[in-house]
């Protein structure tokens, strides 16, 4: 009895014993085992990226580049619920920084349907010192898009467009204009003439009161810096008696005018009465209907803006007529405020046009940027700036592109910026159709005086969460610390392949996120792969991660 | 030495001290075997040895009530099997006395916990599961020293894997995007201890009885090891998760290498 009583409790010694040696055991598992894992994701959601540079129209500096100033943009059109920025918050209002800005097409609109329903909308952009500028984009295809952004300066406007602002004239009362208000561009290119008596209210109806300020923009339809700005683009739409029709610009003129009061009220609607524009017609001015120069007695149909919409609206034809000065000029009465245009608008356009192949030498990483202008084979103006992203093998589609038009385009070397450019031969490269289903090769050549090709390796970060690590995806700019020649790369998951660099030589590197630019400097040495980090800003981090 | 035993931590220090004493025991027998070795060479003194053998044979016999069932090489014979339940889990064990101071036992052992939930993070639920299975192969030796107490050394083979994964259960909006739970991935991670571990221990009580059918034991005792294999498996935006960043982390996080306690108590049941 007296051994059993004594087996028992050895028993239970040995099993508390047993239990206690579990319970060390466990020591090691009840140690968080995922203490200080990194959880990391590969932020790539977005698979049509809108890479935007704006551009001062006559310098042909980024704007913000050299200071930070920014582009204020709202996106309009069919599509704007779609777009988003490239860190997937959707906003009002977005911001250029440095002169970039990226946006994105939401993934949940951009399936497989782009091509048969295609994404359109148009940004709106405004920033101070330069006239707005509007711009109407379709994509019809997932992939990369550079977009540049031409904005005329107000006090350094480009060759063509002509800025007269006048402060303090006139006097409103209730909205009635009291005295009549004469104003004309300094070359008397666009005059407009206010009436006594005219009703001026802001678009919600209400009156403008005391002075005003007003700015006429007058933009030519000869030189590039006036055409690349006009509103939306030279390739747009038309609404003409309810019908929207797509097709290509032939501008006579084009003017801008805005009135504020004195407590910045913008005049959006004029009643009782109407405004008088005049617009005079540069010589050799080409006129579609015809096809030969413009003379008097021809008509020119007259279009408004509006850039809610991106779509041009059609309100009557006027005449050309002999002007005071001998000149052709001509003239119409307008009841609102916006871009009014003078010109012809011609055929369709395609969303998707001519295949392009580049063949040849694309540099260290098989991708360059290759820049070109767009231009009418009739009378060689400008219709469309393009940048294309051009690798190897890879086919490039002219989108947005006028229809049964004979166009040429005239490739801008940039050697200065990259060592690969097109053949000379092939500059300009002449296209009958730009909607044809035609394919045009197009040869590339390269100079590579030692350069090399290395990635970098971005990571992305929240202060407030340690534990979380991004890998980003979105455009890469680069550039010799000593110029302002800007170069593109594709981060993908944090990686980009920096390309035809020197060794030994300093580089800024750049990328944007939701209204800011991220900026870091590499000097490139023997080592291949360069780790780099992006702290993100805490509103990233709190709508996003 | 010293020194590096006072500096480890209690638990250290007192499995060390065990498995020191446990040592001494299993060297002291083992150094009284060698010296009746070396002599064995004299014929007269291993005709003694032979002669002390049987009589200690025989005494044990008498003393147990033990069964006349010696070899001619005048070993015990008994086998037995035992329920087990070791700090490795849950198992059973076969012991064979091939003296009546020494018995040979093979053991499995085995314990596996598993469980999921779901986890609610600011943006993303997710469903987890996790699972443990601990267990492990054993041979062991015992030297039984004493009527309550035997000194064991053998070797474990260890099996102790954690596993988990986590999938979201649905999709989730980002600003302004929706992202479908497949693109956001699952994650999983495995870690696995599995090695071969030396062992050094004490003992209460018999593996067999020899004159019982029941017996009770228990084991104390310190393994060592240091292997550890973790893997991660990450889908989807996922994907980088499973860097080599990562599993150093967790192999820093774990860090197996080093003496682990053991214990059991076991129910023995003598065949014969």
């Amino acid at each position: 009895m007296k051994n059993k009583t004594g087996m028992i409790r050895l028993f239970k010694i040995s099993l508390l014993i047993v239990l206690i040696i579990s319970g060390l055991n466990s020591c090691e598992k009840s140690k968080d085992v995922l203490e200080g894992i990194k959880v990391t994701i590969d932020w790539d959601v977005i698979w049509s990226k809108l890479n935007f540079i704006f551009k001062d129209a006559n310098t042909g500096a980024l704007i913000g580049g050299d200071n930070y100033q920014q582009v204020t943009v709202r996106v309009s059109g069919e599509s704007k619920d779609a777009i988003i920025d490239i860190s997937g918050i959707q906003k009002e209002y977005y911001q250029s920084s440095n002169g970039f800005m990226t946006l994105g097409l939401n993934p949940n609109v951009d399936s497989g349907s782009l091509l048969s329903n295609p994404a359109r909308f148009n940004i709106i952009a405004h920033a101070d010192g330069f006239m707005p500028m509007s711009q109407n984009l379709t994509i019809s295809e997932q992939g990369t898009y550079n977009i540049t952004v031409f904005m005329a300066s107000v006090e350094n406007p480009p060759e063509g467009v002509s800025i007269k602002t006048s402060e303090n004239i006139g006097m409103v009362n209730d909205g009635f204009l009291q005295e009549e208000i004469t104003l004309k561009t300094s070359g008397e290119e666009a005059c407009i003439i206010i009436p006594a008596g005219l009703k001026i209210v802001d678009e919600h109806g209400e009156n403008l009161e005391g002075s005003l300020d007003i700015r006429l923009a007058y933009y030519d339809n000869k030189n590039d810096g006036s055409l690349a700005t006009f509103p939306g683009g030279l390739i747009s739409r038309l609404e003409k008696y309810g019908a929207v029709g797509d097709g290509t610009f032939f501008p006579a003129g084009l003017v801008s005018i805005e009135i504020f009061d004195q407590s910045g009220k913008k005049a959006r609607y004029f009643e009782q009465q109407a405004l008088q524009l005049v617009l005079s017609i540069p010589s050799g001015t080409y006129n579609p209907e015809t096809q030969s120069e413009v003379k008097a007695g021809d008509e020119i149909p007259v279009q408004s803006y509006d850039p809610e919409s991106g779509i041009w609206k059609y309100h009557q034809t006027t005449n050309v007529s002999v002007g005071k000065r001998g000149d052709l000029e001509v003239s119409t009465w307008i009841s609102h405020l916006s871009w009014w245009s003078f010109d012809w608008f011609e055929g369709n356009y395609c969303d998707t046009g001519v295949e392009l192949i580049f063949k040849g030498d694309f540099g260290e990483c098989n991708q360059i940027t290759i820049d070109g202008i767009i231009r009418k084979k009739v009378d060689g103006t400008f219709l469309r700036y393009i940048s294309l992203n051009v690798s190897e093998d890879s086919t490039i589609h002219i989108t947005n592109a006028p229809n049964g038009l004979p166009v040429y385009i005239e490739w801008l070397l940039t050697q200065n910026c990259s060592d690969c450019f097109t053949d000379p031969a092939f500059n300009p490269l002449y296209i009958d159709d730009l909607c044809a289903f035609n394919t045009y090769e197009v040869p590339l050549v390269c100079f590579k005086p030692g350069t090399t090709s290395v990635t970098i390796d971005v990571t992305g970060y929240c202060s407030e969460n340690p534990d979380l690590v991004i890998r980003p995806s979105s455009g890469i700019w680069f550039r010799p610390i000593d110029t302002f020649c800007w170069r593109y790369s594709t981060m993908e998951n944090g990686y980009a392949a920096i390309c035809d660099v020197e060794r030994g030589s300093t580089y800024v590197l750049g990328t944007y996120f939701d209204n800011i630019w991220y900026e870091w400097q590499i000097t490139i040495q023997e080592q291949e792969i360069y780790p780099l980090e992006l702290d993100f800003t805490d509103k990233i981090c709190s709508e996003l991660f | 030495m010293i020194i590096e035993i006072i500096i480890l931590p209690m638990k250290y220090r007192l499995l060390f001290i065990s498995a020191f004493l446990a040592f001494y025991l299993v060297s002291s027998v083992s150094a009284q075997e060698t010296d009746q070795k070396n002599v064995s060479d004299n014929a007269a003194l291993h005709r003694k040895l032979d002669s002390l053998t049987t009589k200690v044979d025989s005494i044990l016999m008498d003393q147990y009530d033990i069964k006349k069932d010696t070899t001619k090489d005048g070993l015990l014979i008994h086998n037995a099997i035992a329920i087990k339940a070791s700090s490795l889990g849950l198992g059973f064990e076969s012991i064979l006395s091939v003296h009546a101071k020494i018995n040979i036992r093979l053991s499995l052992s085995y314990f596996k916990i598993s469980g999921a939930e779901q986890f609610y993070s600011e943006t993303v639920e997710y469903d987890l599961t996790h699972e443990n299975i601990i267990g492990g192969a054993y041979i062991f030796v015992d030297y039984q020293f004493h009527k309550f107490f035997h000194a064991t050394a053998g070797i474990i083979y260890r099996v102790d894997k954690e596993s988990g994964s986590a999938h979201p259960v649905s999709g989730i909006t980002i600003g302004g995007i929706e992202i479908p739970a497949e693109v956001i991935g699952n994650i999983s991670y495995a870690i696995e201890k599995n090695a071969f571990a030396p062992y050094l221990g004490i003992g209460i009580g018999r593996s067999i009885s020899l004159k019982k059918k029941i017996s009770f034991s228990a084991d104390f005792g310190v393994y060592y090891t240091k292997a550890l294999k973790v893997d991660i498996n990450a889908t989807g935006m996922l994907t980088p998760t499973a860097s080599d960043l990562n599993k150093n982390q967790i192999i820093n996080n774990v860090d197996v290498s080093g003496f682990w306690p053991y214990g059991s108590i076991q129910l023995s049941y003598r065949i014969f």
